[in-house]
């Protein structure tokens, strides 16, 4: 129900992730394998702004990669477009037009001894776009915030500022038109100032593009500024998920319930500061993989309510409760 | 009370293969006991260079002009022997990116100890009874760096800041690489010590929504100097100088209608400390800039309506 007066539907959808889970080997011998994504299901329609929120270790970059066809999956299906993610070689490389990525550290992805021009360009030279490429490479540049381009187009990337150097991985990412954006960590190595400008373009470039924006994320504020729907991991899980207002209103997951109140205390929300690091996904829980540190369980809330047995012996399934919210907790509803 | 750090016109310039870069550029400051100040800015604006100057932890080439009372003695004029003495036991710095100053192949309980034992205090091992404080256990004293995890890490570098009862702690950036619960965590334990020991802060960071519930006073930096500085919660929630205000935005209210799918923040580029620009040194990227901006360099001043506050801008408290 956008301004235009379309409404979304569910055969808009872009990308269909299905049970999905991917395993690291063991490092060591005898020792047991990192279950970084355990079972994730996930759809991206077009033209959406989905932020991925989690702890360090949960698996996102982990699930990104899967997605971009970068990592292997142990099990589950993933399509893009209808189809499954090609093996052919020639089916790889139109799928890797269709699908960029931006990482969070843009001064490492960016090639030193290019000029910004020879970086934005070689997306176009690989994919024999080459037509009219000077136009092309200077609409992309502005279109990102760096204009006048020629300003730009010869310098190399240490001549650049963070912000600017992420506007040319966005650039490079951009003239090929894709239907995908993911972005990992895409302002997390920027500086506060520049941070909303880039998001700011993201936005732009999603609406004027239609293109979807599958934004990876440890800051709960980066969706507030611009994500239609919001997916929280822990453990290798999507453990709830829902459209942006929706969730942060109504956090219904005890995990993001406790993540949000630690960010969200000057609305007087009392902090649920966790106890314990990142948990480890050699060692998933048995149950619901986040009963060791749940707070209902802990303060026998859970016990109360009659569901302790199921949290700690059943693994709670993504249901979805409330409008276009989904949540994987026993307490949910009880 | 008397203030524990009482800082005036200081100024820092490194000397670099390039020239001269004048990192800060007159700042005065004054952290009372049991107080924290929280100092924000964007990178490169001179944060660690002060925090280092503090303690005399800069390249000895730098030259440093002003001065710095450290609980009444002027660090500045003080001789080396006296100035290890403060280091630590005054005051001690918990670094940016601190991870690497821990030694990988010393335990960390060594270690804590031997910053005891380089002021010849306490001959006793103190280690256990400060890992216990900052909650990670006495048990872990016996680890190697590498055992730990990046927010273990920073706790015992709390423990090892704190081995010397130091009336001031400077924290730079001390949460900037940790994931948000760890964070919460970090906070909430340098909050409890704080209170417990009556201990000053000097807390650094580019993350201004750190500082909403750490800081009872905050101060912003733009290129070398404090351009705004007043009481914690009315600064964040009503900044008065145009990079403040710029910086807080860039920081959304989470269910705050006008930053829904409004990110906001600042264009143009950061300055370049060896090219300031004439006047305001934020007027090329002020977007309320008056003519006078460019010739007229104010400095930090009362704000009219509100007397724990100063701005250094030409639109604010003119009277
Ligand atoms: N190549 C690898 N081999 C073995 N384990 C790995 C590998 N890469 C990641 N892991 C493990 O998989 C888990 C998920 O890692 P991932 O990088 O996907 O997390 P993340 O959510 O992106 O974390 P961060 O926020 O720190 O970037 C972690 O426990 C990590 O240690
Ligand atoms: N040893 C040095 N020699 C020369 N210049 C230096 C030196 N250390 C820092 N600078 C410069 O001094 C200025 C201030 O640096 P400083 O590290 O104090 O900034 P900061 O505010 O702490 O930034 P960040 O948020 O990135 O940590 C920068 O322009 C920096 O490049
Ligand atoms: S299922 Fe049980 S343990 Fe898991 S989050 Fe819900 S209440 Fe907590
Ligand atoms: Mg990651
Ligand atoms: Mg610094």
């Amino acid at each position: 129900m956008c301004a235009g007066g379309q409404i979304m539907t569910a055969t808009e959808s872009l990308l269909n992730v299905s049970n999905v889970h991917v395993a690291y080997p063991a490092r060591r011998r005898g020792g047991k394998s990192a279950r970084a994504v355990d079972g994730v299901d996930l759809e991206i329609r077009l033209g959406e702004i989905v932020a991925l929120v989690g702890e360090s270790g949960c698996g996102k970059t982990t699930l990104a990669r899967a997605i971009l066809g970068l990592q292997k999956i142990s099990e589950g299906l993933i399509a893009f477009d209808g189809e499954l993610l090609p093996t052919s070689a020639n089916g790889k490389k139109a799928f890797r037009r269709r699908v960029q990525i931006v990482f969070q550290d843009p001064t490492a992805s960016l090639n030193p001894r290019q000029s910004v021009y020879e970086i934005v360009a070689e997306g176009l030279r690989i994919h024999g776009l080459g037509e009219n490429e000077h136009h092309v490479v200077k609409t992309a540049l502005e279109q990102c915030g760096l204009h006048p381009a020629e300003r730009y187009m010869l310098k190399y990337p240490h001549e650049l500022s963070g912000g600017q150097r992420q506007r040319v991985v966005i650039a490079g990412a951009m003239v090929l038109k894709p239907q995908l954006l993911v972005a990992d960590e895409p302002v997390s190595s920027l500086d506060a100032s520049v941070r909303g400008e880039i998001l700011a373009l993201l936005q732009r470039l999603a609406r004027d593009e239609n293109m979807a924006v599958l934004v990876v994320t440890h800051d709960l504020g980066l969706p507030w500024n611009i994500a239609d729907r919001i997916a929280v991991m822990y453990l290798g899980r999507i453990v709830e998920i829902g459209t942006t207002e929706e969730l942060l209103a109504n956090p219904k997951h005890p995990y993001t319930q406790a993540l949000l109140s630690v960010v969200l205390e000057h609305l007087g929300m009392p902090q649920q500061i966790l106890v314990g690091e990142m948990p480890d996904p050699t060692e998933i829980a048995s149950g619901c993989r986040f009963h060791p540190r749940c707070p209902l369980v802990q303060s026998g809330e859970a016990q109360r309510r009659g569901i302790a047995d199921r949290c700690t012996h059943e693994d709670p399934l993504l249901q979805m409760s409330g409008n276009q919210q989904s949540v994987a907790c026993h307490a949910v509803g009880v | 009370m008397s203030a524990v750090l009482e800082v005036r016109d200081l100024h820092i310039t490194y000397a670099s293969s390039s020239g001269l870069v004048p990192a800060v550029r007159g700042v005065d400051l004054e952290i009372a006991p049991g107080e924290t100040l929280g100092l924000a800015g964007e990178s490169g604006c001179g944060k660690s260079t002060l925090a280092m100057a503090l303690l005399r932890l800069v390249p000895p080439s730098t030259q440093i002009t002003g001065s710095i009372k450290l609980a009444g003695q002027d660090i500045l004029t003080m001789k080396p022997g006296q100035l290890r003495a403060a280091r630590w036991a005054q005051a001690s710095v918990v670094f940016q990116g601190a991870q690497h100053v821990l030694n990988p192949v010393r335990r960390i309980g060594r270690q804590i100890d031997e910053a005891i034992e380089a002021h010849g205090s306490a001959s006793v091992s103190r280690a256990g009874e400060l890992l216990d404080l900052v909650g990670l256990g006495a048990r872990r004293g016996d680890d190697y760096p590498h055992e730990l995890s990046g927010g273990q890490k920073q706790r015992s570098l709390i423990a090892m800041a704190l081995a010397c009862d130091p009336l001031l702690l400077i924290a730079d950036e001390p949460t900037t690489a940790l994931d948000v619960m760890v964070q919460a965590q970090i906070l909430q334990l340098l909050d409890n010590i704080k209170r417990e020991r009556g201990l000053s802060m000097l807390f650094i960071t580019h993350d201004l929504s750190v500082l909403s519930h750490t800081a009872d006073r905050v101060a912003v930096m733009y290129a070398g100097r404090i351009i705004e500085v007043g009481a914690g919660d009315a600064l964040l929630r009503n900044s008065l100088h145009p990079y403040s205000k710029a910086l807080t935005a860039s920081f959304p209210i989470i269910g705050d209608p006008s930053s829904r799918h409004q990110p906001r923040g600042l264009a143009g580029d950061p300055p370049d400390p060896n090219n300031l620009p004439s006047g305001c040194p934020f007027h090329p990227r002020c977007t309320v800039a008056i003519d006078e901006c460019q010739s007229v360099d104010v400095q930090l001043r009362h704000a009219a309506d509100d007397e724990e506050r100063s701005v250094a801008c030409v639109l604010v408290g003119k009277s």
